[in-house]
């Protein structure tokens, strides 16, 4: 069976043409032929799995109908381990379901396992590989669902971006990424990392899925693409970090924006203004002095089982953030997100890289996440749209960035964007 | 000793004054918040509870890793303006005497103690508190909604999870905007001064064990992410105690515990 789209096999479902049971049974066979390669799963149960799907085929209905879903191993499930890449929590199951999990069980979708994250969603890699190809990584921190879903196991996965954990990932693997506006999603049970940015995230194969999805984790009726939108108003922003940008990447973004010109697109260059300029140092400030204290438990009771990188890493250079520079930093913040939101008088979106290039060879180094910090600092919806493959023949993508609050008109926008990518 | 709680409306403020301690809920993200359960994301906050002001500053130092510097002696008095709020008409009797005896004390005491409204959007933020509120109810609890629904009490089942079924997207993301608006007004107003003398509750804690009490007094400075203190001060007609409460600019923690202990001095 071809991988299907969560919507194509909900209308199936519904249609009675297709049962959970069947299509779980699918994703399970694609999982158990590639998964020796690809090791996105840090927890899957096939049993559990398949009651869960004989229970949805039971239940009948619900928005996510039987659809199977995997969830990063940061976020909560009442019957699975939550393991976080960390020794402190191998095998530890917690005493509930997260929002966002107990939401889809309450769409009736199945909870088909827990996906592989880094070390507490930070830089120390999980096992995974890129399903285009396995000597490279597939990023991180959200390794695992971006790997399930590029290559079929999942049409649908849970990622988490505290910098650039979900977008970056989902362009490396070649699928779509959806951050949402800030605060959109309810965060009840995934760990907290930076609670001034962690987002919750989404990653599918199209937008369809992701607006379907996208309804259940809000608990609010479902809001169809609109197909109809015209050309929007393109602001095309390379960023103080252009530079750090591939040969790749470059290219890629300016035939992106020439060519969704030639289509119909208004589009205009934009860059931040000059006080901006250093706006990562500010997101890593505040990601840093928060950080270490979320962790104070595991930083202060089981520091040996804490990695060096990590203990080495943030953990450090968190306690050495001053309290003045954290809240200087939280003020530049604000002063940044007024002037996006500023931006959005001009323009529909945003036209930006979704990572530096490539995904990097090695399954040691997730990948940089500064083209993504920036936005997750911002607040503003981003969608990464696969676009094309770079020089080693693996994908790259291009980020679309809204408004904040309208996430709705930023989806159908990046269809359209999408239907005139050539 | 010491204590923690939690403030979503009122929930740290409010319980200090009806038990005449003193009290403490920080700027908005400045407790870490990982292993607290979330009722609101957008508005809870830890807070502190101690026998002295002195011992909160120790108190905020340990619970955000930063050094502690304890509370300083001011030069010169702070700069005060009186707020009741737009609910001024709900404050009892005691609790406005509370308040302008403090602000009468204070003024003897050399600051400058100025009446001030709060700015205009500020007004909305009340109904906007309840929307934020209501919104997480359903989401934040899905799990127990799902899985033991008839183990959470009638009131939660209404006001939080029914109640936040009933939001829709647009007003849910006005609040937070909303929020954002009144908080860059309120910012504004400390060019000109450096603390906000208001009162912790409508009085006296109520009669009776049914319900813990009204938010009005708290819940604007919740969704303003500003600090407060509260200390206690008299007694109300019930023999309970009336407290004052001091609100600082965001961010700004360690002078709002300056400026309480300055009032604390002219208070003796």
């Amino acid at each position: 069976m071809k991988a299907l789209s969560a919507s194509e096999a909900a209308a199936a479902i519904e249609a009675g043409t297709l049962t959970s049971e069947k299509l779980v049974r699918a994703c399970l066979d694609r999982i158990a032929a590639s998964e020796p390669m690809v090791k996105a799963w840090a927890y899957l149960d096939p049993d559990l799995a398949l009651a869960q799907a004989k229970a949805a085929d039971m239940a009948k209905g619900g928005v996510l109908r039987g659809i199977p879903v995997g969830v990063k191993d940061i976020i909560d499930t009442y019957d699975m381990p939550t393991g976080h890449n960390s020794p402190i929590f191998a095998g530890k199951v917690p005493f509930g379901d997260a929002a966002c999990v107990a939401l889809c069980r309450t769409a009736n979708a199945v909870i088909l396992g827990k996906t592989v994250t880094t070390e507490f969603a930070n830089r120390h890699p999980g096992p995974t590989t890129n399903p285009h190809n396995a000597a490279h990584t597939p990023g991180g921190s959200s390794s695992g669902s971006a790997a399930a879903v590029a290559d079929g196991h999942v049409p649908l996965a849970f990622g988490t971006q505290t910098g650039g954990s979900v977008i970056r990932p989902a362009a490396y693997c070649g699928v779509i990424g959806y951050k949402p506006t800030y605060g959109d999603f309810n965060r009840v049970g995934i760990k907290m990392q930076c609670h001034s940015v962690d987002t919750l995230g989404l990653m599918a194969r199209t937008l369809d899925d992701i607006a379907l999805f996208r309804a259940v984790v809000l608990a609010l009726p479902p809001v169809a693409i609109d197909r109809g939108v015209t050309a929007p108003r393109i602001g095309f922003c390379r960023t103080p970090l252009w530079d750090d940008a591939s040969t790749d990447t470059k290219a890629l973004l300016e035939r992106t924006a020439r060519g969704l010109a030639a289509r119909g697109a208004s589009l205009s260059d934009i860059a931040f203004a000059p006080a901006f300029t250093d706006i990562l140092d500010d997101h890593g400030a505040i990601t840093a002095f928060e950080g270490t204290r979320n962790y104070a438990d595991e930083r202060l009771r089981n520091p040996d089982m804490v990695s060096k990188e990590l203990m080495g890493g943030s953990m450090k250079r968190g306690l050495e953030v001053t309290f003045d520079e954290y809240v200087a930093a939280q003020r530049k913040a604000v002063a940044f997100r007024v002037h996006i939101d500023s931006l959005f008088d001009r323009f529909d979106l945003l036209l930006v890289p979704s990572a530096p290039g490539e995904a990097p060879e090695g399954v040691e180094f997730t990948g940089d996440p500064r083209f993504n910090s920036i936005w997750t600092l911002a607040w503003t919806p981003c969608v990464t749209l696969p676009a094309g493959a770079g020089t080693k023949g693996l994908p790259l993508g291009i980020q679309l960035v809204g408004p904040r609050h309208a996430d709705d008109c930023l989806l159908s926008t990046a269809a359209w964007v999408a239907a005139n990518l050539s | 000793m010491l204590a923690t709680g939690t403030q979503t409306g009122g929930s740290v403020i409010r319980p200090g004054a009806f038990c005449g301690i003193i009290a403490y809920k920080p700027s908005y993200g400045h407790f870490p918040p990982a292993g607290m359960k979330a009722n609101t994301e957008w508005l809870d906050t830890i807070g502190a509870y101690a026998r002295s002001i002195d011992d909160i500053a120790l108190f905020r130092a340990a619970l955000m890793a930063i050094p502690y510097r304890p509370i300083e002696k001011l030069e010169k008095p702070p700069r005060i303006a009186v707020c009741f709020t737009h609910h001024k008409d709900e404050l009892s009797r005691e609790g406005t005497k509370a308040v302008m005896d403090v602000a009468t004390a204070l003024r003897k005491a050399g600051a400058s103690v100025i009446e001030m409204e709060l700015p205009s959007p500020v007004r909305d933020m009340t109904a906007g508190q309840k929307t934020l509120s209501a919104f997480d109810g359903p989401r934040a609890a899905a799990d127990e909604a799902r899985r033991a629904y008839s183990l959470l009490s009638p009131s939660f089942q209404v006001d939080k999870i029914a109640a936040g079924r009933k939001i829709d997207y647009a007003t849910w993301a006005a609040a937070r905007k909303l929020g954002e608006t009144g908080r860059a007004a309120v910012d504004a107003m400390f060019s000109d001064i450096d603390v906000i003398l208001t009162a912790p509750a409508k009085g006296e804690a109520p009669r009776g064990l049914e319900r813990t009490g009204d938010a009005t007094f708290n819940l604007l400075w919740t969704y303003l992410w500003m600090p407060c203190v509260t200390m206690p001060f008299a007694k109300g007609p019930m023999g309970l105690p009336v407290g004052i409460q001091l609100v600082g600019r965001c961010h700004e923690d360690a002078a709002l515990l300056d400026s309480a202990g300055w009032v604390q001095g002219a208070l003796r």
